[in-house]
């Protein structure tokens, strides 16, 4: 994993190696500053603090829900494809029971949703060793059908004005739902760098059956990683209720690949063993740059699919390209 | 590995039935859904309902044949379902000239796409799944571009009403396309060389490679032939329809996925058949028909095709299908990551 602790050939590394290394994992960053100083340089409104904020605020779900799916891609889970009908669920659970349960009990149903199909998840594919990609697609099917079913296809609009002000309002002039954000990739970049619990999420990855030899609990690691994702995922539903006052069984639709597509730029493998939360911040950054990047030069909507899809398509050809540099 | 080993230590005849369950599975479960189906609904065996059902089905089958070639060969292709929608929208943009114009160009887009898949994953390494979660948004934005993400509508009714109206019992063209196509796959995969090439290189690239096939070009061919297969869908989906939009094709990865891998393709590549795909893709298409005609809620069907997904691998783990790798992915060990020979493995 690290690379200066062994050569290929057991002798000790030679000593322009790290450094050229450490240049090529530290690729996504550079183009992440890249980009952000040529927008400030070429895009007149883009380097203003409204602005920055503006970017933070749209980001900030899409980047919660990517820091879990960053666990499940880095433990070699590959992607959870459940986790936007989880933020639907639990949306729809967040607001649809405050009427009936009162604000904080509807947020723990939601919490509690969400965390039982990340433990089913997680039994699933850790325990009893079931393909990923088709897990997730089935308990995100029937998440969405329960949503479905329980607003019968229409929105539920908010009535609790303190629960959807936390969404809306600022803490200190940064908006309440970044530093949700904040708080989230703060935590899991600790859990995952610095804890023992953490590195057996890379050895994980890296190595399951290694892994498992060398003592490592790989079943129960992998299940934490589902639990964490489908965490992270109700978490955001409930955000999104918070923000938009309203939602519906599908509002979080579009999330599973977004975050997919965050935790890829950034360059964390989706085989599993190498990258990290800080790499999955800097591949969400990317995509809200651009994206906001568009909407300043008044470019349709329809270019910010397209330049997503290329940067996406970009950073990853360039992380693919400083790593074959740096002799991997 | 440990569910290998149990499957070894089973008698005989217990281990002849857990081997034919296994490799029968996909036809098992679809007698067991048909029968379960037909004695829920009676409507499902009319002949009406499987002419509407082998209609809606064909744009999965051909979807499913493509993305099946492509998963032999060890990849997978997430951009078919905005390839699907923007083949459909240059078919129907392009359909007052002609349906066969239309469906050429929308073929040539289809495979331009494949080409461009193919390309950045043979040529420059980087996993296919990236790559075509790149090209699904790339696709999919420029299918929005093309009538400012409102839909197409057609010219030529009656041509559009003969892509669906049966001229063989209960077969349309539509359907007859995909027969055929699926027909054509399934020969090509099993009897030529040349099909059997794709298992190779699923089984194992530096294998394929080393044994002197040169892989690049059979990732490409992989590709283009689920970019043409996902063309021929969409062309044939909007102008049965009448109609392209961008927004076709949203769901479709998901579940032709998922209909793929219950007919037992794996996805770690090397094993699966293009028969096997459809019947999977069918398996799904006769749940979610026989719930619509009986007018049982969504919500019971989503939980149904869940657990029919879930069951399916369950049934795959616990078969040990995938014994001998790991779960649902390739692993390549990296040769320095392997202790040398005498030397002690790394703690």
């Amino acid at each position: 994993m690290n690379p200066r602790i062994s050569s290929p050939y057991g002798r000790p590394a030679a000593t322009l190696w790290p450094n050229l290394r450490r240049i090529r994992t530290g690729g996504i960053y550079l183009a992440l500053i890249t980009l952000a100083a040529g927008a400030a340089l070429f895009v007149p409104a883009f380097a203003s603090a409204e602005n920055i904020t503006d970017i933070m605020r749209t980001v900030a779900i899409v980047g919660i829900i990517a820091a879990g799916q960053t666990f499940v891609a880095i433990a070699g889970g590959l992607a959870d494809l459940s986790v936007g009908s989880v933020v639907g669920l639990s949306g729809v659970l967040a607001l649809g029971m405050q009427p009936s349960l009162g604000v904080a009990p509807a947020i723990v149903v939601a919490l509690v949703t969400g965390l039982a199909l990340g433990f089913t998840n997680g039994v699933l594919v850790g325990r009893f060793r079931t393909n990923p990609v088709v897990t997730t697609i089935a308990t995100g099917v029937v998440a969405s059908g329960f949503a479905l079913w329980y607003t019968n296809g229409n929105t539920i609009f908010g009535r609790s004005a303190t629960f959807s002000s936390f969404g809306t309002q600022s803490t200190a002039g940064i908006p309440n739902i970044v530093i949700a954000l904040l708080v989230v990739v703060v935590l899991a970049h600790l859990i995952l760098a610095g804890t023992a619990f953490g590195r057996s999420i890379y050895a994980t990855g890296g190595g399951y059956e290694a892994a498992r030899a060398s003592g490592i609990r790989v079943q129960r690691v992998v299940q934490a990683a589902f639990v964490l994702a489908a965490a992270t995922a109700a978490l955001a539903g409930i955000l999104l209720a918070a923000l938009l006052a309203q939602i519906n069984y599908d509002s979080g639709a579009n999330d599973t690949f977004n975050s997919i597509a965050a935790v890829a730029v950034g360059g964390t493998s989706l085989f599993g063993g190498s990258g990290s939360v800080v790499r999955t911040v800097a591949g969400i950054l990317i995509i809200g740059i651009l994206d906001d990047v568009v909407v300043l030069l008044g470019l349709p909507l329809n270019a910010q699919v397209i330049v997503t899809g290329a940067a996406i398509l970009g950073a990853v050809a360039l992380d693919v390209w400083l790593t074959r540099r740096g002799g991997a | 590995m440990i569910l290998a080993g149990g499957a070894r230590r089973r008698r005989p005849a217990t281990a002849a039935i857990v081997r034919g369950i296994e490799r029968f599975r996909i036809f098992i479960l679809l007698g067991v859904v048909l029968l379960a189906a037909g004695s829920i609904s009676p409507h499902l065996l009319t002949t009406g309902n499987i002419r509407g059902l082998l209609n809606v089905a064909s744009t999965n089958v051909l979807v499913a044949a493509g993305l099946t070639v492509v998963m032999i060969a060890g990849e997978i292709d997430l951009s078919v379902g905005s390839t699907l929608a923007l083949t459909g929208m240059i078919a129907m943009v392009l359909e007052p000239l002609g349906v066969a114009v239309a469906v050429l160009a929308a073929l040539a887009a289809g495979m331009g796409i494949g080409l461009v898949n193919g390309l950045l994953v043979s040529r420059l390494r980087i996993s296919s799944i990236l790559v075509t979660i790149g090209t699904m948004i790339v696709v999919k934005g420029i299918a929005l571009s093309v009538a400012n993400g409102q839909n197409v509508s057609g010219t030529d009714l009656q041509a559009s009403l003969a892509v669906q109206s049966p001229v063989l019992s209960v077969l349309s063209p539509t359907s007859i396309v995909a027969i055929v196509v699926v027909t054509a796959f399934q020969i090509i995969l099993w009897q030529t060389v040349y099909g059997r090439t794709f298992y190779v290189i699923g089984g194992s690239e530096d294998r394929g490679r080393l044994s002197g096939i040169s892989t690049d070009r059979y990732l490409v061919a992989a590709f283009l032939i689920s970019g043409f297969a996902a063309a021929l869908a969409g062309s044939l989906l909007s102008l049965g329809l009448f109609t392209g939009s961008p927004y076709f094709g949203d769901s479709t990865a998901f579940t032709v996925i998922a209909g793929v891998v219950v007919g037992g393709t794996s996805l770690l590549g090397a094993e699966g058949s293009v028969l096997r795909s459809t019947l999977g893709v069918l398996l799904l298409a006769i749940v979610a028909n026989v719930f619509s005609i009986s007018g049982v809620s969504t919500f019971i069907l989503s939980i149904v095709t869940g657990a029919v997904l879930l069951a399916v691998v369950l049934l795959d783990s616990y078969l040990g299908h995938r014994r001998r790798r790991d779960w649902g992915l390739r692993r390549i060990t990296r040769h320095d990551e392997r202790p040398a020979a005498g030397e002690p493995a790394p703690r």
